[in-house]
């Protein structure tokens, strides 16, 4: 049997944790999560998933920081990174792109079931319903 | 004057030639001659007119009651024959007697008749009287005969040859009454047409005579047109150039009218004041000169007679001067003394002011010289700094006073030297601070300018005032923070909200019975509304706290709406709208734009289009040259706007009925925005609208672009 694709999302706002997990799992994902950047660099320590959904505005260290200090390490260095974040500011984006991230996603403007879908076709998956 | 006059007109009245027409006589030859024509032909066409009136009149009266005559004439004849017929039937008395009273009263009128036509014809006809008579006659002749018949018919004797002579008689009297009122008829009628021959030639005559008096009419009036009017037009149109001429002080010019009537003598009247004005001007400029000649004779002598007398006056003076100098010398030397005294506790006073001023200004101020040096400061500077004035006075204004500027090395001498140099007032009033004696950093704002002497615009020095701004800084920094910690906080939940009833909706929590299903699609609409209102808002206090950047990259502008709509495209095909974009010129050069501030003014701008529209319609944008502008406009075929709400439609949260009847979950905000940011730009925007028909929204845009403008965030959310 494959396994199941694994996702680490990485969001502080506990309701907004609790209905990605729940959306990801119900699309045949299995899903780590953290609560802050720190957790996440834990986390990783011991697991490599096959896609990150990282949150920028995080407590303590942020996104960016997060995804440099991850892009600075051979292992992570292609590791695929979604960003969703509140900010649609341009300046953002273009920094998130030069640290190679796959996507930058506004929450404001995408459905849940859109921004699952996009990871869908990001990874195989057979488990998919 | 009036002597001039006279002797003008004696001189000229030699060239009036009495013999040739004037004007005045021509007007009055030719309306005369009209005036005798148009009564004569009046007389003549009346007289025509009598003479036809008469010979219908005849015809009338006369000629058809006359020919009515004759007609019962020969009706009276055939009766005749008729009762004879009767009475050589007849044979009983009554019978016969009957007959000879039809005999009576036809004979009766016969003779009636025959006066009749007599009564009519009175003296113009005599023949008409012999008819008459003979139709008399005839009558009586035919009546006894009558007689005799009806009294052989009464006897028996009609086997008598004397009877049937008797009926051949009154046969033939018959036939003759017959014959008479032929002849009498076919008189009439030669005379009748005579008559109609004579009409048709009078009323011939009679148009003839309009006509020639008509084409005479109009040869008269065309004379006194062309010849009479145009002369005088022409001659007129002289004059007045000379006028004109003569009016701008040229006297020399001189209308040549040739003709020798009233015009002709006006030319000459005009050309001899002409000449007495040129003659008169000429008179003027000699008397100008000598005037002024006599004027600078005068002048020399009174300066002469004015040294002659400053000479004079000199060598009094001398004479008076020793023995005053002394005296006066004393005097002055005393006033002198007054005045510096006077001046000296002035200036005291003034300088004590003054420091008492600069003590009281409530910012810091240094003032130092040309070689950099403190010469003054004033009580804030030394409680900011906590140096006293003795420790800062006449030192090196570098050695303790240390301003920072973004938080690097101190302030470069360029700087100063800068003022110095172009000597006009330099003010830093952001990430400056200034270093106190206990080495703390204070921020502050500064102002430097240059100490100019007013009198020979020489520089002095400078003078340098500034400002304690931590407590501004910091409610900045609040105000700042919390406009973007309310972004985040506000939005968080939302987000979370509209996740959550998503996947209720797509049945992630099982399924939903109907009812459930619309409840949750209300909260996800109402959610959605939510996350679009506090966008606004946001963008609003950005651009309201002036906090926005602007960016300027060289644009196409028809670019960047095409791609604006297309970003807009599910919303356009769901109500199948088109969108048109045109621009004048069509190739309408790139302008610097912060394309993010323009794409949400355009976005803003089409969405609304598209909501307030019915399905099928056409959105037209276009984007005009005028001058230094460009004039951008929506035009949509929707609601339209009421006119009595359109003053209200920039409030914030403003909907109009309409539109609140149509798009009931709109926020009310997204032209609050739009005129924000247009404004930003120095621009204008305004619209016009009809309520039904649609409304066009237009805001200009400088050709040069928009300013580039340092700030903390971008409009983008």
């Amino acid at each position: 049997m494959d396994k199941k694709p694994v996702i680490l999302v990485i969001e502080d706002e506990e309701s907004l944790r609790d209905a990605i997990r729940t959306k990801l799992a119900s699309s045949g994902f299995a899903v780590l999560s953290a609560m802050t950047a720190e957790e996440g660099l834990e986390i990783l320590e011991f697991h490599t998933p096959d896609l990150v959904w990282l949150d920028l505005l995080l407590p303590g260290m942020g996104g960016f920081q997060f995804l440099e200090r991850l892009r600075k390490e051979d292992k992570f260095k292609n590791l695929p990174v979604i960003i969703v974040s509140v900010s649609a500011s341009p300046e953002k984006v273009q920094h998130a792109f030069q640290l190679n991230v796959v996507d930058y996603i506004v929450k404001s403007q995408y459905r849940l079931e859109d921004i699952v879908k996009k990871i869908d076709s990001l990874l195989p998956n057979p488990h998919k319903k | 004057m009036a002597l001039a006059a006279r002797s003008f007109r004696r001189r000229h009245a030699a060239n009036r030639m009495p013999n040739r027409l004037s004007i005045r006589t021509q007007i009055a030859l030719v309306f005369t001659v009209m005036l005798f024509l148009v009564v004569g032909v009046r007389v003549v066409s009346f007289r025509i007119d009598s003479k036809l009136i008469k010979a219908f009149e005849e015809i009338v009266l006369v000629d058809t009651p006359r020919a009515g005559i004759l007609t019962e004439l020969k009706f009276y004849a055939r009766r005749m024959e008729d009762e004879a017929l009767r009475l050589s039937g007849s044979v009983s008395t009554s019978s016969i007697s009957d007959s000879k009273e039809r005999f009576a009263v036809l004979f009766k009128e016969i003779r009636e008749a025959g006066r009749s036509y007599a009564a009519l014809s009175q003296v113009e006809n005599a023949g008409s009287f012999e008819f008459s008579s003979a139709v008399r006659a005839s009558a009586e002749e035919a009546a006894s005969l009558v007689d005799i018949l009806s009294r052989a018919r009464s006897s028996g004797r009609t086997g008598d040859p004397s009877y049937a002579a008797a009926e051949r008689q009154l046969e033939e009297e018959r036939k003759e009454l017959l014959s008479l009122v032929d002849r009498r008829l076919a008189a009439e009628s030669e005379a009748r047409e005579l008559k109609s021959a004579d009409v048709a030639s009078l009323k011939r005559l009679a148009i003839t005579l309009s006509v020639s008096v008509l084409v005479f009419v109009i040869l008269s009036f065309s004379y006194l047109v062309f010849f009479i009017l145009a002369k005088i037009i022409r001659s007129i149109k002289k004059l007045n150039d000379a006028a004109h001429d003569i009016a701008l002080g040229d006297f020399s010019k001189q209308v040549h009218i040739s003709s020798s009537d009233e015009l002709g003598e006006l030319a000459l009247s005009f050309n001899a004041m002409a000449k007495s004005l040129d003659d008169a001007e000429k008179a003027r400029r000699g008397l100008e000169t000598v005037a002024s000649e006599r004027a600078n004779d005068l002048a020399k002598k009174a300066r002469e007679f004015q040294e002659a007398e400053i000479a004079v006056t000199n060598l009094l003076e001398d004479a008076k001067e020793s023995e005053e100098n002394q005296r006066r010398q004393a005097a002055s030397l005393k006033r002198a003394l007054d005045e510096v005294h006077k001046f000296a506790s002035i200036a005291d006073q003034e300088r004590n002011t003054y420091l008492l001023l600069v003590a009281s200004i409530g910012e810091g101020v240094i003032a130092f010289d040309l070689n950099r040096k403190v010469t003054l400061i004033n009580k804030v500077t030394e409680n900011i700094l906590g140096y006293g004035a003795d420790e800062l006075v006449g030192g090196d204004f570098e050695a303790r006073i240390k301003f920072v500027h973004k938080g690097k090395k101190p302030l470069e001498p360029e700087f100063w030297e800068r003022v110095l140099r172009e000597k006009k007032p330099v003010s830093l009033s952001s990430d400056i601070s200034v270093v106190t004696k206990g080495g703390v950093e204070i921020a502050v704002s500064l102002v430097v300018s240059p100490v100019i002497d007013a009198k020979d615009n020489a520089l002095r020095g400078a003078i340098l005032t500034f400002r304690d701004v931590r407590e501004e800084r910091q409610l900045e920094e609040t105000r700042v923070s919390f406009i973007s910690v309310a972004s985040h906080q506000l939005r968080t939940p939302l987000t979370s909200m509209r996740w959550f009833s998503e996947m209720l909706l797509a049945g992630d929590a099982g399924a939903l019975s109907e009812d459930q299903k619309h409840f949750i699609e209300r909260i996800y609409e109402g959610t959605d509304r939510m996350i679009n209102l506090v966008s606004l808002l946001l963008q609003i206090a950005r651009v309201e706290a002036r906090r926005l950047k602007v960016e300027p990259v060289s644009t196409d502008l028809k670019h960047l709406t095409n791609g604006v709509a297309l970003s807009l495209k599910a919303n356009l095909d769901a109500k199948s709208h088109k969108v048109v974009v045109s621009s004048e010129p069509a190739d309408l050069p790139p302008v610097p734009i912060d394309q993010e501030i323009f794409w949400q003014v355009v976005q803003n701008l089409l969405s609304n289009a598209i909501r307030y529209s019915p399905e099928q319609s056409v959105i037209s944008v276009s984007m005009v040259k005028k001058g230094d502008l460009i004039e951008y406009s929506v035009k949509d075929q929707g609601i339209g706007i009421p006119d009595d709400e359109k003053s209200r439609i920039f409030e914030k949260f403003y909907r109009a009925e309409n539109a609140l009847k149509y798009v009931p979950e709109g926020s009310g905000l997204g032209l609050v925005l739009v005129r924000s940011l247009v404004e930003g730009w120095g621009g204008r925007i305004w619209f016009e609208s009809k309520e039904g028909e649609g409304t066009t929204f237009t805001f200009t845009l400088p050709v040069a672009g928009m300013e580039r403008r340092q700030g903390e965030v971008s409009i983008a959310i």
